[in-house]
């Protein structure tokens, strides 16, 4: 598993992929298209998430801790 | 002086009228709102167990060209009942008795011949949260935020800090990017912490617990095409400390009928190292949207879990939009988890029976729908369905639902509401 990462990650780096110019960015610019289109969504998934498994993490970092239940 | 301030109450009227005439009801400049802001209010409730009311608002103001602030507050309401640990289904008969927790809150046991515990403990909680963070671009491709955050429960504290940096390079199709942030917590029940393996019936207490959490990120995301973007992430976090749950308990049973003989109140071990792998990746079909994303998370409790989310965004019309998400989560149980300890046998030397560090398997079903109230302004309402359950079928499963309330206020306009997206 952690050698597909690396593997895709190396691929990324490679920057094998055509420039997209700014005029191009129209879609891209867009609120539905960013990585976290809604960060009030995101965070209450992770917050209930976290509180109820056992794993978190690779989003991001801080936000505060909690003795959830 | 007069004169003046009434002619600019006249000209602000007329201004305020013209624009009223001249504009669609609902339909703002993008110079009138200076305020990025969000706010929610959310119920999720589990099925016969704990239920929680939370509402967030942040706020976030451009304050020079290229630096801006923000601040958010959270405020969660929680009471209902949560597995402590346990065993489920063993029989109940006799009378009921009252006995208090670490919190301080009273607890109902069940004892009869067996001598049996409610595997619910009930609880009821306040948490308020507030956080400040400052960003600026420190050259015009750099860009850094620093953020601190506090938050206070009845029993548990948590102080932050943190800071990260995203860094565009090739053109702006790449951003490197890289956090770091320290928490400190206080597990602070009201009459102290139980001894580390002590029975119930011991009353003693310890002080406070705390703990240290220190969280790293490292990220590359990449735009693919014009129509695709995508992130790789990964994160590793450090916790030092009171790692165990005062609440939690462990069954002790009776070796040749399983018959439990007393509880035990939990042991974890004082240190966690977490590390996640997360790959996200957004898709344009011109019109509607997909996110898929997956994560891979080891650590040194023995935990391994795969998380998979995908969410598609249907454009209905006019802005209006239709959100499905499904997510799936399967874990393997941390090396010190057990179901029960068996009376007769040494204690290990951590044992934890809280079912979220078992044979986990989640699955979470989501819809929403957003309606544009102009092009700054949007309104969502979203329900998601989890279903929990322990893959070792020795936990019940547990089933939540979850409402959703978010209206969002944009300091800019996203054309992508009011415009025809090009072919």
């Amino acid at each position: 598993m952690k050698t597909i990462f690396i593997l895709l990650f190396a691929i990324l780096l490679t920057g094998c992929i055509t420039p997209i110019r700014p005029w191009e960015r129209d879609l891209l610019a867009q609120q539905k298209m960013q990585l976290i289109p809604d960060a009030m969504e995101s965070e209450v998934d992770q917050k209930v998430f976290f509180s109820k498994e056992g794993s978190s993490g690779g989003v991001g970092v801080g936000g505060g801790g909690c003795g959830c239940n | 002086m007069q004169l003046d301030k009434k002619r600019s109450i006249r000209q602000a009227l007329a201004i305020a009228t013209c624009g009223v005439l001249s504009q669609s009801p609902v339909s703002l400049q993008a110079a009138d709102i200076s305020w990025k802001s969000d706010m929610t209010t959310l119920h999720y409730a589990e099925q016969g167990r704990v239920s929680v009311s939370e509402t967030i608002a942040s706020f976030r103001r451009e304050v020079g060209e290229d630096e801006w602030v923000s601040l958010k507050f959270s405020w969660d309401a929680i009471t209902g009942a949560s597995a402590n640990g346990a065993i489920f289904n063993p029989p109940k008969s006799g009378s009921t008795q009252t006995v208090t927790s670490p919190s301080g809150t009273s607890r109902t046991f069940q004892t009869g011949g067996s001598e049996t515990v409610d595997p619910l403990t009930r609880f009821k909680d306040v948490r308020v949260a507030a956080q400040v963070s400052n960003g600026q671009y420190l050259t015009p491709t750099l860009k850094g935020e620093a953020v601190g955050n506090l938050s206070f429960e009845n029993d548990y504290d948590s102080y932050g800090a943190g800071g990260t940096l995203a860094w565009d390079i090739f053109q702006r199709m790449i951003t490197l990017t890289g956090g770091l942030s320290i928490d400190i917590d206080t597990v602070r029940p009201i009459n102290g912490n139980p001894p580390e393996f002590a029975s119930i019936s011991n009353t003693a207490r310890l002080g406070q617990g705390e703990k240290q959490t220190i969280q790293s990120i490292i990220g590359l995301s990449q735009v693919v095409n014009r129509k695709t973007l995508t992130q790789l992430n990964y994160s590793r976090t450090m916790n030092d400390g009171y790692l165990t749950d005062p609440y939690k308990i462990v069954t002790v049973i009776d070796a040749a009928s399983g018959a439990p003989v007393d509880y035990l109140y939990e042991k974890r071990p004082t240190s966690r190292v977490r590390n996640a792998i997360f790959w996200n990746t957004a898709h344009h079909f011109t019109e509607d949207v997909a996110h898929f994303s997956y994560r891979y998370y080891w650590d040194d409790w023995g935990v391994r879990s795969h998380t998979s989310d995908i969410q598609y965004r249907l454009e209905v019309w006019r802005g209006h939009s239709l959100q499905t998400s499904f997510r799936y989560y399967t874990q393997t149980a941390a090396d010190f988890y057990q179901y029960s300890l068996t009376q007769g046998q040494p204690l290990p030397s951590f044992a934890s029976a809280d079912y979220r560090l078992g044979h986990l398997i989640t699955k979470s079903t989501g819809i929403k729908y957003s309606i544009p109230f102009s092009k700054q302004i949007d309104f969502s309402l979203r329900a998601e369905q989890t279903h929990q359950n322990d893959a070792d079928n020795l936990f019940p499963s547990v089933n939540a639902t979850l409402f959703q309330a978010i209206f969002s206020i944009s300091d800019r306009v996203d054309y992508a509401q009011s415009s025809r997206a090009p072919p």
